[in-house]
């Protein structure tokens, strides 16, 4: 398919073609034209052709390439479009494939911060290739409160996570999230609603930890509170009986206590340590 | 004396059919000729080729030649015509 046109100028179309064959070169086609005939041949003969019609009344000009030969000219005069071009498809299929952007949607929207993390954790970030144990990240997410669905997509770059929460609850609570216990803020997480104490201040039982607003400008709006929070207490207590039954006592009362120390007393044992106590309100 | 003897035996063998030009033509999309010995004349409306006996004239529209070689040729465009002229017609 290394074929060529040569356009003859001249009278006497067979007699051009004629001469060409004479010569011992094969046409492939022939088209008769205004001023004299286009001849196609194969490009390994052009310079024959051009030698034949040298020494007669014939000008031969040569038209252009055909099939693939041509192509190849083409492709050659153009190399840096043709690069250009391949490098962006290169390109772009590769970032097809990459996470270009993170969207959290649905109804437990809210929960982006806890979806970004789960998805660190599994090693999928910005240009990072999309997740591969979706279901091991779908899980972690419908572990969160009221979260009753979930679904990753990837597409055109953009990982999209769909987070959808029940409604099927309990009706959410009113009003602010207060302290426990008298002692030291372990944990805070605040979904919704404005912290009031940060972790490490020390706090009193009835203290108001979460207030039930929201600053919106230079506005405060009302917000249902959507927090929990962790309080460590110091643990004093006297029981009567045994070590083992004060021990039991004291784990029913206070749960696991940290730094334990018992004491024998008149009327039985005293435990000393510290204690967690937890509080949420519309989480978990 | 002695061609003439010679050419009456190659008639009744059939040999002068073999010198013949012979063509075969595809209704809308040309024809295919053999034993071509020259090109006569070439347009968009007649081509003329010559062979060892007489000639043949092709009529028609858009006319092309296809491959011509070794007394091959093909002929593209509607074929209108195909008539023999002179030699054994």
């Amino acid at each position: 398919m290394r074929s060529c046109e040569i356009f003859i100028e001249g009278i006497g179309a067979a007699r051009a073609v004629e001469k060409i064959v004479r010569g011992g070169v094969p046409v492939l086609a022939a088209r008769v034209q205004k001023k004299g005939v286009t001849v196609r041949v194969d490009g390994k003969h052009r310079e024959k052709v051009f030698a034949i019609l040298r020494g007669s009344c014939y000008n031969g000009k040569n038209v252009r390439f055909a099939g693939l030969l041509r192509l190849m000219r083409l492709g050659m005069a153009r190399i840096g479009l043709i690069a250009g071009a391949l490098v962006f498809a290169g390109l772009v299929l590769f970032f097809q494939g990459r996470v270009l952007r993170i969207e959290v949607v649905g109804s437990g929207a809210y929960y982006e911060a806890e979806v970004l993390r789960t998805l660190a954790g599994e090693g999928t970030k910005l240009f990072s290739p999309p997740p591969a144990d979706r279901a091991r990240i779908t899980a972690e997410i419908l572990s969160l409160p009221r979260v009753s669905f979930c679904a990753l997509s990837h597409e055109g770059g953009v990982l999209t996570v769909r987070v959808e929460v029940s409604d099927e609850a309990l009706p959410l609570a009113g009003g602010c999230l207060y302290a426990p216990a008298d002692g030291v803020i372990e944990s805070l997480t605040v979904l919704a609603g404005t912290a009031c104490a940060a972790v490490g201040d020390s706090v009193s039982q009835g203290d108001a930890i979460v207030r039930s607003v929201t600053l919106v400008g230079e506005e405060e709006l009302p917000v249902t509170v959507i927090a929990s929070v962790t309080v460590r207490y110091a643990v004093d207590a006297e029981y009567a009986g045994s070590e083992q039954q004060a021990l039991a006592q004291a784990y029913l009362e206070h749960g696991a206590i940290e730094e334990l120390h018992t004491q024998r007393t008149e009327v039985g044992w005293r435990v000393t340590g510290s204690a967690l106590a937890y509080a949420a309100l519309n989480l978990g | 004396m002695v061609m003439e003897f010679l050419r009456e035996i190659g008639q009744v063998l059939g040999a002068g059919d073999a010198l013949r030009i012979h063509y075969t033509v595809i209704d809308g999309r040309g024809a295919y000729f053999e034993n071509v010995v020259r090109l006569l004349s070439f347009s968009e409306t007649e081509i003329v080729l010559k062979g060892r006996r007489g000639s043949v004239r092709v009529a028609g529209e858009a006319l092309s030649l296809g491959k011509y070689f070794a007394g091959d040729v093909v002929v593209r465009g509607t074929i209108l015509s195909v008539s023999r002229e002179g030699g054994d017609a």
